[in-house]
């Protein structure tokens, strides 16, 4: 089913669950995936996701479609992803303006469900050195293969900021991966 | 036209004769006129050509950059090869339960936020909790006031000066208001014996007025 037709069996109550219902099918595991890379740890992207399909039930009828589904759903699990961090910021008296997303390698180091092998383990050590919103940009990008337009959407940021973030983002990782060689 | 041989030195008897000293190359007509102009032309047509320059541009610094872009983008073609995905699992068949969760999830919020009408209400209340503790001042004072006419006068309890004497509805509205969960469980045992041994003769009589008026000043 098209985005379109589930927006529009959506707006119609007699239909409403199945359209739901097929959007669940069809963007959980993105999401999932997406909000698993920023909070790293599985129980905390599991509540998330629900909270943010939750939201997207109680706001779909209001989504203009100017805007393409996907990156508005992305758009709502991104600023969840954020709100959570923060939150968690909060509770390890870690300053909001300290960007750095260090402050997860605990977080790493302990989650359960992941199986990655050392290259692996090191590329998301790696990750965890950069600012959030350069880390959201990484992942995106790499990960997701997601356009630089889509991401500009995504984020409301210009397509140079997202390029040069992306660079610099790839910079760091690689000078990462050659001094822990 | 044709030149003149030009290399004339004096050589003493090996000179050529004049007629073999003609060159016999010749030009066309008016050539060397048109070869200035020519000239100077082609010199204004490079002049102009190098002022326009290229109509290409590249970014500034870009071939400073470029070798390290270039190997950025082989670092990142090795770091796909070797780290195509994060990593990351999730528990047996959580995906295919996943949807299940969230419906369920979504018919409880839909429920809480048809129920949300109480929450409302209540903060009302709250807004016009000042007004009951108002009330109950006044309330306080006027006891107060009754409590010391009775002293003066000599008038007694038994006269009908007492708490007994105000409506019943005021007092319980005011103390469900204003009191906390475990005061309605402490009140509501004045209450429950109030119902239970009198009828229509004010609130519960083994009360004393004493115990209802050191509650109120407490909850002031």
């Amino acid at each position: 089913m098209d985005d379109s037709l589930i927006i529009s069996k959506f707006a119609d109550e007699s239909t409403r669950e199945l359209a739901f219902n097929e959007l669940l099918r069809k963007y959980q595991q993105k999401i999932y995936w997406h909000v698993r890379r920023m909070v790293i740890n599985h129980d905390d992207a599991d509540d998330l996701v629900q909270d943010i399909f939750i939201k997207v039930w109680r706001n779909l009828e209001k989504f203009r479609e100017d805007a393409q589904l996907y990156t508005w759903l992305y758009r709502i699990a991104t600023n969840e992803c954020i709100t959570f961090l923060n939150k968690k910021k909060l509770k390890n008296n870690i300053s909001l303006d300290d960007e750095s997303s260090s402050y997860l390698s605990e977080t790493l180091s302990d989650t359960s469900y992941f199986d990655g092998d050392k290259a692996q383990l090191k590329l998301q050590q790696a990750l965890l050195i950069l600012p959030e919103k350069q880390r959201l940009v990484f992942n995106m990008k790499y990960f997701d293969d997601l356009k630089y337009d889509e991401i500009s959407e995504i984020l409301g940021t210009s397509v140079g900021a997202l390029k040069a973030s992306y660079h610099l983002a790839v910079k760091k990782i690689e000078k990462y991966f050659h001094s822990n060689d | 036209m044709k030149e003149k041989n030009t290399n004339y030195q004096r050589t003493e008897g090996n000179d050529l004769p004049e007629s073999l000293r003609v060159s016999p190359f010749r030009t066309p007509e008016d050539y060397f006129t048109k070869l200035n102009q020519q000239i100077s032309s082609q010199l204004n047509v490079e002049k102009e050509l190098t002022d326009i320059g290229s109509p290409f541009s590249v970014p500034t610094d870009y071939f400073e950059n470029l070798t390290g872009q270039i190997q950025q983008k082989i670092f990142l073609e090795e770091l796909k090869k070797e780290v195509p995905a994060a990593g990351f699992t999730v528990p047996d068949r959580y995906f295919s339960s996943l949807p299940l969760k969230i419906q369920e999830k979504v018919k409880s919020v839909a429920e809480d936020d048809n129920g949300q009408q109480p929450k409302v209400i209540r903060l009302k209340k709250r807004r016009t909790w000042v007004k009951y503790v108002a009330a109950a001042s006044i309330l306080v004072a006027g006891v107060s006031g009754f409590f010391s006419l009775q002293n003066k006068s000599g008038f007694s309890e038994t006269d009908g000066y007492s708490l007994s004497n105000i409506s019943e509805d005021e007092i319980i509205n005011y103390l469900v208001l204003s009191a906390e969960a475990d005061d309605i469980i402490y009140l509501s045992h004045y209450f429950d014996e109030h119902d239970e041994s009198t009828l229509g003769t004010g609130i519960g009589r083994q009360s004393t007025d004493e115990d209802i008026e050191d509650y109120i000043n407490y909850m002031l």
